[in-house]
This record gives C-alpha cells, sequence and structure tokens, in this order.
C-alpha cells in the first residue's frame, strides 16, 4: 500500500462512506437506478478498504495498529484518535459487510426519497465505523450520539405504521442513557489533569489514571455505572430492552439489519473497550449481579420471543437473548468467555442479519409478517426455505454452524466464574431452538395454502447474491474459527489481562502496553 | 466620593479615539440612515437596497474596525465609565455580526410585514450601539444609560407590526414590564452607592478588595440582588421570564431572534463585569473557596430555568412559542458558564453565546422566510412535509434543531460540553448532572419538528407556506449553517480566542 494510504486508511475508511455520499445529491431524481448503483459502488468500495486493513493488520501483537493522532481540541485534551486492535477488527468488517447487503436489499423495497436512504445508511456506517475506531474518549462520544441522527431518520421515514413513536423512543431512550456517561468522561478528563497535569481524553492515558476503586459506591464504580447504562441500553440488556422490539418491527428490513447487526454490538464494544478496562478493580463486585441480569436477559428474551405471532418480533426478542450471551461472556471474564463473546457479536450480526433479510423478502412479497400468514412455504419457495433452515441452525447454534462457537466458548468460560448462571443461561439454547424451529415449522412446514401462497415467488438472483454470503459465513466461522482467533487473540488476551490486573499500581505495566509503542510525535500538533 | 466632571477626563488621547471608533462609526451609521430614509429609491422591493448597503456598511465596518484593533490592553475612557478591552472588543465583534445576520434576513421579510425598513434599519443600529455600550461600560449608572439605550429601541422593534395586534400587546407587555425592571435596577444602584459612596466599577472592586467585609453589608448585598434580578429579568431567567413567550410571539420573527441572541449576550456581558467587580477574581463561582450569596441564587435560578424552559417547550404547538421557551432554557446553561467563573467559565460562556447566536438566528431565520403573513401558520403542525417541500430550507432547519438540541458534530454540542465541563471543573457536578438531563429533554421537542418536516406528510394547513425568496435571506442563513458545523468540528480556534479575556 502506498504510504499515505497506510497512514491515513482509518480515517479515510471512516469519512469515505459520509463524504462519497454527497455526490449523491447531484444525481438528479429521474436516475433512481443511478443514484442505487452510487450508493452500492461506494458501500462496496468501502468493504474493500476494509479488506486492506484486514490484510495488512498484524495479529501477533495487542497493540493499536495504524495508529492517527492529531490535536483536535487541545485546550481540554481531546484528540483526533483512531487505532484498531483484534477486537474491533471484526466489528469493522461486520459493518462494512452489511451494508452493500442492505443498499441490494433495499432496491426495490424503499421506494420513497431513494436518495435519502442511500444517505443516510451510508452516514451512519461512517459514524459506526468511526466509533469502533475511536481511541479517544470524548472521539468515541461524538460518534456514538451521532449515529442516533441517521437511525432515527431511518427508522422514521421508512418505517412500518408507528415509525414515529418508535423512532422517538429509540432516540430518546439512547440519548437520556448516555448522559451519565458524558458526566463520567468530563468527570476523567479532569482526573488526568488533577494526577498528570494535563488535561487529555485519549483512552491509553486514562487507563493510566489511579482512581479509588473498591465497591460499587467507588469511584470507580461510578464511572462503570455511568458507562455500564449507556452500553447496556444499546446492547439491550433486560430490563433496558423495551425499545428494542419497537425499534425493529417499524425499522425498515434495512435499518434492522444494521440495528441487529452493528449498533447493537456497540453496547458489548464500548463494555469491552471503555467500561471494563476503565473500572477494573471494581469488576467483581459488579460480575455476579452482571450475569445474573444476564442469564434473566437470555431465558427472558427467549420466552417472550416464543410468544410472538410476529416473525420480526420474534427476531427482535431473539436479540435480546442472544446478546444475553455476549454480556455474560463478557463478565465471566477469562480468556474463552470473551472470545466466545466476541465471536457471537460477530455471530448474531450474521444470522439475525440474515434472519431480517429473510423476512424482509417475505414482507417485500405479501406485505404481512404475522407467522400465520404462511404455511407450506418449503413446498412454494424451496431456495428461500433452504436459506432460512441454515440461518435457523445457525441462530439456534447446531454445531458446524458459527453459532455453536460462540455459545459452546461463552457457556464454557462462564462456567468456570459462575456455573449456577451458566446452568440458567443453558437453558436458553434450548428454548432457542424450540422458538426458532417452530418459527420453521409453521411457516416452512405444513400444507401449502392456495390464498396463503399467492402471490409468493422464490427469490430471485439479486436476493440470492446478498444471501448467499450469509451461508458462506455460517459454515466458514462454525469450521474454521481459528481464521478468526488468529488475530483477536492478543487483543483479547490483553483485555483479560487487564481485568485481571488488582491494583491500579499494578496495572500500569499492563497499561503501557497499551500505548502505541513509539509514539509517533511527528502526528501530534501538524493539523 | 462622586467625581465632578473633570476636564482632565474629557480629553481623549489618539488611542482613546481609536478604542471609540467602533462606537462612534455606530452612532454615525445610526444617523445617516435616518437621514438616508427620508429619501425614496424606486418603488420596487429593491428600493429598500440602498438603505439597507449603508446601514450594512456601518455595521461591518464598526465589527471590523475592533477587529482590526483588538488589544490585550485594557483603555479605562473617561475617567473609568467606560473600558475598550478584549473582552469588548470581542463583543461588538459579536454583536455586529449578529446584527448583520438580523438585517440581511429581515431584507424581504420586512417587505411581506409591511414593516417601514427606513425606521427599521436606525432603530436596530442604535439597539446594536445601545449593547456594544453595555459591553464597555464600567459604571453603574453608564451601564443604566446603554440598558435603556438597547431597551428602548428594542421595545419599538418588537411592536414595529403595527397592525397587527399581537404585536402590539408583546411591545406594551415589554415596554412596562422593562420598565419595572430598570426602576428596580435604579434602586438597586442607589442601595450600592449608598453603601460604598461610589457607582465605578473599578472603585467598588477597590473597596471590597481592600475591606471584605463589605460584602456582608446587608445594603450593598441588597443592592447588589437588585441590580441582578433586572439583568436576569432582561435575558429572561425563571421567576423573571414571564414576558417572555408573549412577546417573542408577538416581535417579528428576527427581532425575536435578535432578542434571545445579540441582546442577551450584551446583558451577560454587563453582568460578568458587574459580578467581577464584587467579587474579585473567582466571580460568583465556588472557585474562591466559599460560596457567595450570588452564587447560591444563581444556582438555584439556573436549575429553575433549565428545568422549566425544557419541560414547558415540551408541550408548546407555536412554533415561536417553542423556541421562547428553548431561549429561555439556554439561558439557563449560560447560567451555568456564569457560575463556573472567570478562570474556566467565561470562555466557555462567550463561546456557548457565539455557537448560540449561529444555530438561533439560523432557526429564526428559516422561519422568517417560511411564515405567512403575521407569522400565522408557525406551528409545529404547519412543517409537516416540508423535508419534500423544500429540502434545503429544511435540510438547514435540522442543522439548526439539531445543534439547538446538542447534537454531535454540531456548534450546540461543543458548546454544552465545554460549558458543562468548565461548570465540572468548579465542582457544579450536581447542576451539571440535572442540565444535562433536561438537555436530553430539549432533544425531544426539537426532534418533534424535525419530525413533523420529514416523517408526516404535508396536512391541508401546511401547503400553504409563503417562502420568501431572498437572496440575502439565504445568505444569512448559510452562513449560519457553515457556523454551526464549523464551530462544531473545529471549535479550538474560536476556545483559544477567548482565552485571553481578562477583565480588569
Amino acid at each position: 500500500m502506498p504510504a499515505f494510504l497506510t497512514e491515513h486508511i482509518l480515517s479515510i475508511l471512516v469519512l469515505a462512506p459520509l463524504l462519497l455520499s454527497l455526490p449523491l445529491f447531484l444525481i438528479p431524481d429521474s436516475m433512481e437506478s443511478i443514484q442505487k448503483i452510487y450508493g452500492l459502488v461506494v458501500s462496496l468500495l468501502t468493504f474493500v478498504l476494509s479488506l486492506l486493513v484486514y490484510a495488512s493488520f498484524n495479529g501477533g501483537t495487542a497493540d493499536y495498529q495504524f495508529v492517527e493522532k492529531h490535536a483536535w481540541l487541545e485546550s481540554i485534551g481531546v484528540s483526533y484518535f483512531m487505532g484498531i486492535d483484534g477486537i474491533s477488527l471484526y466489528l469493522v468488517l461486520l459493518t462494512t459487510f452489511l451494508v452493500p447487503i442492505i443498499l441490494l436489499s433495499a432496491w426495490h423495497a424503499v421506494e420513497k426519497s431513494v436518495r435519502r436512504y442511500i444517505f443516510f445508511m451510508l452516514f451512519l456506517e461512517s459514524t459506526i465505523l468511526g466509533a469502533f475506531l475511536s481511541l479517544d474518549i470524548f472521539l468515541f462520544y461524538v460518534f456514538w450520539e451521532a449515529m442516533l441522527i441517521p437511525m432515527f431518520f431511518l427508522i422514521g421515514i421508512w418505517g412500518g405504521k408507528e415509525r414515529i413513536y418508535a423512532a422517538q423512543k429509540f432516540l430518546i431512550y439512547t440519548f437520556t442513557g448516555s448522559v451519565p456517561m458524558l458526566i463520567a468522561i468530563i468527570y476523567l478528563v479532569f482526573q488526568h489533569k488533577a494526577q498528570f497535569g494535563v488535561y487529555s481524553a485519549a483512552l491509553p492515558d486514562l487507563l493510566k489514571l489511579s482512581l479509588p476503586g473498591g465497591g460499587a459506591h467507588s469511584v470507580q464504580g461510578m464511572i462503570f455505572m455511568a458507562f455500564a447504562l449507556a452500553f447496556a441500553i444499546k446492547v439491550p440488556l433486560f430490563p433496558l430492552h423495551t425499545w428494542l422490539p419497537d425499534a425493529h418491527v417499524q425499522a425498515p428490513t434495512g435499518g434492522s439489519v444494521i440495528l441487529a447487526g452493528v449498533m447493537l454490538k456497540l453496547g458489548g464494544y464500548g463494555l469491552m473497550r471503555f467500561a471494563m478496562p476503565l473500572s477494573a478493580s471494581v469488576l467483581p463486585s459488579f460480575a455476579p449481579a452482571l450475569m445474573t441480569i444476564s442469564a434473566i436477559a437470555i431465558v427472558y428474551g427467549a420466552c417472550l420471543a416464543i410468544a410472538q405471532n410476529d416473525i420480526k418480533k420474534l427476531v427482535a426478542y431473539s436479540s435480546v437473548s442472544h446478546m444475553g450471551y455476549v454480556i455474560l461472556g463478557l463478565f465471566a471474564m477469562n480468556q474463552i468467555a470473551v472470545s466466545g463473546s466476541l465471536y457471537q457479536m460477530l455471530n448474531h450480526g450474521v444470522s439475525t442479519g440474515a434472519l431480517f433479510l429473510l423476512v424482509g423478502v417475505l414482507y417485500e412479497r405479501k406485505h404481512t409478517r404475522d407467522i400465520a400468514a404462511y404455511s407450506g412455504l418449503a413446498k412454494t419457495i424451496p431456495l428461500f426455505s433452504i436459506f432460512m433452515i441454515i440461518i435457523t441452525f445457525s441462530s439456534i447454534a447446531l454445531p458446524s454452524t458459527n453459532g455453536f462457537i460462540g455459545e459452546f466458548l461463552i457457556l464454557q468460560g462462564a462456567f468456570l466464574a459462575n456455573p449456577y448462571m451458566t446452568a440458567v443461561a443453558g437453558t436458553g439454547v434450548i428454548l432457542g431452538a424450540v422458538y426458532m424451529l417452530w418459527l420453521c415449522q409453521r411457516i416452512l412446514f405444513g400444507k401449502p395454502d392456495a390464498k396463503k401462497s399467492e402471490g409468493l415467488t422464490d427469490i430471485n438472483l439479486r436476493e440470492f447474491v446478498y444471501l448467499a454470503p450469509f451461508v458462506i459465513l455460517v459454515f466458514f466461522m462454525g469450521l474454521y474459527p481459528k481464521f478468526f482467533f488468529d488475530k483477536a487473540d492478543a487483543s483479547i488476551k490483553h483485555f483479560t489481562e487487564q481485568l485481571s490486573a488488582p491494583a491500579p499500581a499494578a496495572n500500569k505495566p499492563v497499561s503501557a502496553a497499551v500505548t502505541p509503542p513509539p509514539v509517533r510525535t511527528d502526528y501530534d500538533n501538524n493539523h | 466620593m462622586i467625581t465632578t466632571i473633570n476636564s482632565a477626563n474629557l480629553f481623549l488621547s489618539h488611542e482613546n479615539w481609536v478604542g471609540l471608533m467602533p462606537f462612534l462609526i455606530m452612532l454615525a451609521g445610526a444617523m445617516g440612515s435616518m437621514l438616508l430614509g427620508t429619501f425614496q429609491f424606486g418603488h420596487g422591493p429593491m428600493r429598500k437596497l440602498p438603505l439597507f448597503l449603508f446601514s450594512a456598511l456601518f455595521v461591518v465596518a464598526a465589527g471590523i474596525w475592533s477587529a482590526t484593533h483588538i488589544s490585550h490592553e485594557a483603555m479605562p475612557l473617561f475617567g473609568g465609565m467606560m473600558q475598550v478591552d478584549y473582552f469588548s472588543s470581542l463583543f461588538t465583534m459579536m454583536l455586529c455580526g449578529a446584527t448583520l445576520l438580523v438585517m440581511m434576513g429581515c431584507f424581504s421579510y420586512l417587505e411581506k410585514e409591511h414593516i417601514h425598513f427606513s425606521e427599521f434599519y436606525p432603530i436596530i443600529i442604535v439597539s446594536t450601539l445601545g449593547m456594544m455600550l453595555l459591553s464597555a461600560v464600567t459604571e453603574l449608572l453608564c451601564i443604566f444609560i446603554a440598558l435603556e439605550l438597547m431597551s428602548l429601541a428594542v421595545y419599538v422593534l418588537v411592536g414595529m407590526r403595527r397592525k397587527d395586534a399581537l404585536s402590539n400587546e408583546a411591545s406594551v407587555k415589554y415596554f412596562i414590564m422593562g420598565g419595572v425592571a430598570a426602576a428596580i435596577f435604579l434602586y438597586g444602584t442607589s442601595l450600592i452607592y449608598g453603601a460604598l459612596n461610589t457607582t465605578k466599577l473599578m472603585d467598588i472592586a477597590a473597596v471590597i478588595a481592600r475591606d471584605p467585609s463589605q460584602l456582608h453589608n446587608p445594603i450593598l448585598l441588597a443592592g447588589l440582588v437588585f441590580v441582578t434580578v433586572a439583568f436576569l429579568f432582561k435575558v429572561a431567567v425563571v421567576p423573571f421570564h414571564m414576558w417572555t413567550p408573549d412577546v417573542y410571539e408577538g416581535a417579528p420573527t428576527l427581532v425575536t431572534s435578535y432578542m434571545a441572541t445579540a441582546l442577551k449576550a450584551a446583558v451577560f456581558a454587563a453582568f460578568i463585569r458587574i459580578a467581577s467587580a464584587f467579587y474579585g477574581d473567582h466571580g460568583v463561582s465556588r472557585m474562591g473557596g466559599e460560596t457567595v450569596l450570588l452564587h447560591d441564587i444563581i444556582w438555584i435560578l439556573a436549575l429553575l430555568t433549565m428545568v422549566l424552559g425544557n419541560f414547558v417547550a415540551l408541550a408548546q404547538k407555536n412554533l415561536k412559542r417553542l423556541l421562547a421557551y428553548s431561549a429561555i432554557a439556554h439561558t439557563g446553561y449560560l447560567l451555568v458558564g456564569i457560575l463556573a467563573g472567570p478562570k474556566v467559565g467565561y470562555s466557555t460562556l462567550v463561546f456557548y453565546l457565539v455557537a448560540y447566536i449561529a444555530m438561533n438566528l439560523g432557526a429564526f431565520g428559516v422561519l422568517a422566510i417560511l411564515s405567512s403573513k403575521e407569522d400565522r401558520n408557525l406551528t409545529v403542525e404547519s412543517m409537516a412535509g416540508l423535508g419534500n417541500r423544500k429540502p434545503w430550507t429544511a435540510a438547514a432547519l435540522t442543522i439548526f434543531l439539531l445543534s439547538l438540541g446538542g447534537m454531535p458534530p454540531t456548534a450546540g454540542f461543543v458548546a454544552k460540553y465545554y460549558i458543562f465541563s468548565a461548570a465540572i471543573e468548579a465542582g457544579e457536578t450536581t447542576l451539571v448532572l440535572l442540565g444535562v438531563l433536561t438537555s436530553a429533554v430539549a432533544v425531544f421537542y426539537y426532534l418533534r419538528i424535525v419530525v413533523n418536516m420529514y416523517m408526516k406528510e404535508a396536512g391541508a394547513e401546511s401547503g400553504e407556506a409563503v417562502v420568501t425568496n431572498s437572496a440575502f435571506a439565504f445568505a444569512s442563513i448559510l452562513v449560519c449553517v457553515l457556523l454551526t458545523i464549523h464551530l462544531g468540528l473545529f471549535p479550538g480556534q474560536l476556545l483559544h480566542a477567548m482565552k485571553h479575556i481578562a477583565l480588569f
């Protein structure tokens, strides 16, 4: 790669979708298909860029790579600081992978203001990538909040009947949840000034802070709660999940895919990147409670999913259940479970993303998501049913699919930390099979009804093109997980080490390793 | 002792003239445009052009003069009655900029509302002159004169739609309430004079520095509280905000934004000077170690203002009323900056004012071009479908509203972040927590407008929105958009400039 590209590739990756989406406004409305093709090209270009990052990523180290640092708001120590490690790498790939698929899936589904749809989707991609890649906590917050805007429009403009209610609920919930996080961020920046004499919002600097630890009422405990609230709402963790079914059911297919596929991951990612390392010493006092809540979320989400009549709602509640595993694994705080959590985040992005797309395929044809409106699809639209079955297997974690690896690792690791809650969570695996297989039984099998199957056509080439990659991923990730762990292991190991460091004093040598090794002073202050 | 007029005080050196020049330019502008207004230039809509350009020229000249002659040295004038310094120059630039944007935005709005433009331009210049003086004078009676110069002009501006009952009501209401505030201010001044035997801020500061126990003198404290109340009245702090919704609704749209931005900035400038005179380096903040009386009063009022402003705005249907309550809420955030004190708070306060001028003038500018006669159609519902009818106008309004709501990456977000982080540094964590929570409420009502613009179909009443096409109005909105985004992405420069604010 040319030097310019290597040095700025993360910035290019973040800005490309947003900046390249602006020319969309020059393409007249009469040339809608050109707009769609242009949007697809931009998103594919971003995907290729992220593959370039992946290809030149060095999996042997836990250090941040492709680091870029420029002074931004000097007076309060905020910098434009980006970098990638084994944890964010795959989440970035997942994001760039899903966006072209979403645009392809929306080809006919989105009828009004196509240009704006593409613009908001690319805008959203930029902000999500920015959040995954920020190493400055203020910069992260900017992206974190900014992503609400495009998502709000995506749900509110192209959503279903109750779209406005859902969009507002989504926004208010997440915005309010972030307020304590903002205060915690400001507090940390001032603590850095108090302890080291300069303001800094850079994550490696903040990790060096020694904050009073102890119980939940200590400073670290408060900081953890402030961050965890924002992230738990995003995940969403029971009982803060109530915005999710509304948002999912009302969002257009593409909105649901990106929401479930990537945005929920930001909650888990935020915990891994910021909340847990910043308050490592108080985690043992929170872990049992959070593992209990996750176990409840797994079972509760699954039970609710069983009771749904609406396919999309069913998938939405299954997300609550699946994301419960992620949090369960994270708070087991050992290498196995955390690896499983990261893997489960990717799995969930793949399987739930695909499920929402499949629901979208049905909805485009029959304009209903009622389970009772479908039956015997295996006979009438066999190709669709094959996809549906494979994705279902992935979702219920059948061995040889990706879901199995993730859930197995989580349960194995969590068992070491908290066997009782793991036993409760384990029942979620069975419940997951219940709601998914029952769904398949009701819509795929049974007698095809002439009235019900009227107008149903099997998936076309375009749909095949965007669904096939999911099937490939399901088996590839299920059969060859080493491919992923090769580049993530070092970072995960480093993450768990950070957490086990008991006191801030002992924390120092570890966090020294977080700092990008030779501080590249040539980047500083040259903006 | 009161200084009798001393001829030495009246002598002005060359530097003094240079420092006074922006004020003289504005004075000349006011008089010149009043004269020019008596001539008629043609009959078309462009007949306003000469007068507009003439007035704008003076406003721009005053702004550029203070920008080019800005100095870190404070220059006392007239024996300490007035002081031209970095602070006043900064405010002069800010006020001239805001006035220019208002004048541009008004260009065709005046036509639509049948407002006599030949009166409008001179009066707005006089009012801006009053505001500029307000940021520069350092003697209580001079502050009163500046305050009245500004206010009297604004009373007239509010009532400029002479045939509109609402506008008249607003003007009279504002005049009467403003008169009461002026009386309170004068009463406070007399008490302060009675306690300290001087009305010059410099002397007040010196007396208190010599004898800090003066701050426990009940007469002095009563005077200070009275003066403060008068200021709080002008910037519409709860519970002195009662006049605001009616006046903001009744006034011509851009006059409303002029009041909500420029006027507020000028009054804050004067208040900052008074607070510094009384409480020295730490102002009313907690940073001096002990909390002062004014701190507690402002703390409570700031909280009330943020809470009431935001929650009442939730229930508003009329857009101008909604923005009026939002303006009240923003005053609450500005008060948080006051509480953070001179060392950390004032630079962020001025930054907030600049950001607020950009986003608020922008939002009202959009309303002005969308309004039908007498603003009858400006309801939240009437915005339905605007995103499709007027995509660019709607996009601009969306940016302003997101900024007002404090969403990144806009100026409003950075400004709030700065002000809140300054307040946390000053030890006001509780207030900040409550303040940020109320700003989450604010997002809801700003977004309701966005929801209507983009997510609802145009209804029956919204179809006939009159859009005034005016290059000047569009230019002013464009400037506001660019400023809102620029300050959101690159706030460093401006904030750096603010760091040099030193008062005495």
